[in-house]
């Protein structure tokens, strides 16, 4: 970007002369003008200067000449986007050795580029940015063991050197400043808190780890939004910004001369690379951040190791590991050679040994199968889950692992259950359906609760009429006729009749059956459910003072209560779990929903 | 602890009946610890390398996976450098049906068949896309460089 774009105020550097420029005032003139000056600003005498090279020129204005000429107004704004990042932050670093003089060819660019204001004020050291970007530096330095303002020829030997320079501007809602280190090397080795990978990058780059190396890094940050008094929101800029991949400083692309230059960092890079260079990076792990790959390695390794398979299967549900068949292995099973292994456990196994045979018909030992179903809820060998996608095949299995009833006397308990319950319930048949054009939609607040309660009943006496089919055939004899004989209460039998008109309720009802699961609603239920209970009781009772069969009762009761109990917990999570199959197990499953009501329900509630 | 009568069986059918190209051998003085040693698959960049390994069988083990890492360095995209292994069998798709024998060689495939879509080295993985040849080329020269056979 040689001379002919250049404004006029620019001193042409491609003349042969040198041209110096300094980021204090922003001043440029002749080097051989003062030669008695030797690269400092002879206006404000300034040592941060840079000699001007057509190809690192970091004058404002002067940088990105040809697309400032560019026409197109749309391409600053996305320049401006891409480069300097949404929060308006650019940085820039630049590393460059030199065998003499740290600043002769300083490499700063881009510290300013946009603003073309020629009278910038110089650095302000009263700015309250000042303030904040001091500590900053200071921090660095005593991090780093160097002391500031350690020049010189001192400055040679063991210890770090770091100069700061930093620039603040007001008034126009811009900001920047500037970062200096300086790496001073008495020799290629034996330097002190050295910096390995900074170290590593220079020779490796360069290949010239001469001794009496300088290497200094220079970070310029730009904010082009930060106000005056707002040092605060300048550094959560810096912090809070980083810059999308690939998102490089400005600078980036321009030439150094023959000063080695670091690639572009992003600005996070950038700061975390000054950071791991002045911290030791064997140990430099500080809270929640890390600036070094092992110590990266480290974390994810913890974590990693602290939970190995979050992605597994999840446990399955006692209830569904209990319900598993177990079979004794017979020849077909076993297959010609007359034993087999359980494939968890390698152990042989032979006829006659129990087995616990999944819904994939893979078997195992019932102790090993277990283990493992407590951690993961699939077959070991095909990985099919046990439960939750065939709630049918599931009962027909819980059938046959009770083994005691065959479906058909399932099916009788509950038509004589049904009609039992027709019986009862006929003589109030309608006499609210008249009255109430909305059928249930609109039915009150306080007939929904009950509803609930009564959901929540039917489930329950489905789930035993399931699971209590031996004793529909042994001894529900009495039990059946005892709920013919349960307490003729009012209530009771408007509760029956509700249940009825509900039976035939269109699939409509399924948005409100399913937000009526006892959990949702579970205190007006326990309201209601105690109020009834309380009467309940009270009748039962009676009835066990007025009745001596009311203890066997009870002692049937205790063993199935417990059975039911599983079954419930077990019908509940894969009905919430599957919509559409507990809908169909809500609505093909009513069948048996009636049966045994009063003397279940109230054997539920004595407990 | 006593040692579970599978750990006691796998080792003894490893002894017995070793899978070609696969070696493990228990420390003495802790039988769940062993010493793998995996032949580079021939026609893969590792042929010719035997890769070290350290297999540790947990106390939950089989319900959990062995811990396994490579010793040896490995240019793979499926291993850091830290020698960690990303393979789906070593973690959420354990299995207590598998075992260290099909491990080994389920480690065995993925050096013959790196998977650079699920990396666990990315650096490496982006090579392995962008630049096959020169990730196998690493790849070999690494083998030469780390794998060669000690004796």
């Amino acid at each position: 970007m040689a001379s002919p774009g250049f404004p006029p105020r620019h001193l042409d550097a491609t003349t042969g002369r040198e041209v110096v420029y300094c980021y204090g005032c922003e001043n440029e003139w002749y080097r051989d003008d003062y030669p008695h000056l030797d690269l400092e600003c002879p206006r404000c005498h300034n040592d941060f200067v840079q000699i001007v090279e057509p190809d690192n020129d970091p004058r404002p204005g002067v940088q990105q000449q040809g697309h400032r000429s560019d026409s197109d107004p749309e391409e600053d704004d996305i320049e401006q986007f891409l480069e300097r990042g949404p929060g308006s932050f650019f940085m820039r670093r630049s590393v460059y050795q030199s065998p003499d003089s740290p600043f002769n060819r300083s490499s700063g660019n881009g510290l300013e580029d946009l603003d073309s204001s020629p009278d910038r004020p110089r650095a302000r050291p009263d700015d309250p940015g000042e303030a904040v970007l001091s500590r900053f530096a200071d921090m660095f330095v005593e991090l780093s063991g160097a002391r500031p303002g350690q020049q010189g020829e001192n400055a040679f030997g063991t210890q770090p050197r770091i100069q700061r320079t930093t620039f603040t501007r007001a008034g126009d809602g811009m900001a920047s400043f500037t970062f200096t280190t300086t790496t001073t090397t008495g020799g290629p080795a034996g330097d002190g808190p050295e910096v390995p990978a900074f170290d590593t990058y220079v020779r490796s780059r360069h290949g010239n780890g001469f001794p009496g190396i300088r290497r200094h890094t220079i970070i310029v940050v730009t904010n082009r939004r930060a106000n005056s008094n707002g040092d605060g929101s300048l550094f959560r800029g810096l912090f809070g910004n980083i810059p999308p991949p690939g998102a490089e400083d400005p600078g980036g692309g321009q030439g150094q001369g023959s000063g080695p230059r670091g690639p572009p960092l992003g600005f996070a890079t950038g700061l975390q690379d000054f950071i791991a260079t002045l911290l030791n990076p064997q140990a430099a792990v500080h809270g929640d951040a890390v600036y070094t790959q092992e110590a990266l390695d480290r974390i994810i390794t913890t974590l990693m190791e602290a939970n190995p398979q979050s992605n597994a299967a999840p446990p399955a549900t006692q209830a569904a590991i209990e319900k598993l068949p177990k079979k004794i292995l017979d020849e077909q099973m076993i297959g010609p050679e007359g034993k087999a292994e359980c494939t968890i456990c390698i152990d042989d196994m032979y006829k006659g040994e129990e087995v616990t045979v999944l819904p994939c018909k893979h078997w195992f030992h019932g102790e090993c199968v277990t283990l493992w179903l407590k951690e993961h809820n699939t077959c070991p060998i095909c990985r099919m889950p046990i439960e939750g996608n065939n709630p049918s095949g599931s009962n027909s299995n819980n059938n046959n692992n009770n083994n005691s009833q065959p479906s058909a006397s399932r099916q009788e308990a509950s038509t004589s259950s049904a009609s039992a319950f027709a019986s009862t319930s006929a003589p109030g048949r309608n006499p609210f359906e008249s009255l109430n054009p909305f059928g249930s939609q609109a039915q009150s607040a306080r007939e929904r609760l009950r509803r609930s309660e009564q959901e929540r009943e039917e489930r329950l006496e489905r789930i035993r009429n399931v699971a209590g089919v031996r004793r529909a055939d042994s001894q529900s004899e009495g039990i059946s006729r005892r709920t013919s004989h349960s307490p003729p209460s009012r209530e009771n039998s408007r509760f029956d009749m509700r249940s009825r008109d509900r039976d035939p309720s269109p699939p409509r009802d399924r948005g409100t059956s399913t937000a009526w699961q006892p959990n949702t609603s579970s205190n007006s239920q326990s309201n209601i459910s105690s109020r009834y209970s309380g009467g309940l009781n009270n009748l039962w009772g009676r009835n066990n003072s007025n009745n001596g069969e009311g203890n066997s009762r009870d002692r049937d009761g205790q063993q199935q209560q417990n059975q039911q109990q599983q079954q419930q917990q077990q019908q509940q999570s894969s009905s919430s779990g599957n919509g559409a199959l507990g809908w169909l197990r809500d609505h093909f499953g009513r069948g048996s929903s009636g049966s045994g009501s009063g003397a279940d329900r109230d054997r539920e509630r004595r407990r | 602890m006593a040692l579970p009568k599978r750990i006691v069986k796998e080792t003894e059918r490893l002894m017995a009946e070793p899978v070609p190209g696969i070696s493990a051998v228990p420390h003495e003085d802790n039988l769940r610890y062993f010493d793998v040693e995996i032949h580079g698959p021939s026609q893969s960049p590792y042929e010719g390398g035997v890769f070290k390994l350290e297999l540790f069988l947990p106390d939950d083990y089989p319900m959990t996976p062995p811990k396994i890492r490579f010793l040896t360095k490995i240019y793979h995209p499926n291993v850091d450098k830290l020698g960690r292994i990303c393979l789906d069998v070593l973690k959420n798709n354990w299995s207590p049906a598998l075992q260290i024998r099909t491990i080994l060689l389920s480690i065995q495939a993925l050096l013959g068949a790196p998977n650079p879509d699920d990396p666990l080295a990315p650096d490496v993985a982006k090579t392995w896309k962008e630049n096959p040849s020169v990730a196998v080329a690493t790849a070999r020269e690494w083998t030469q460089q780390y794998a060669l056979p000690s004796q």
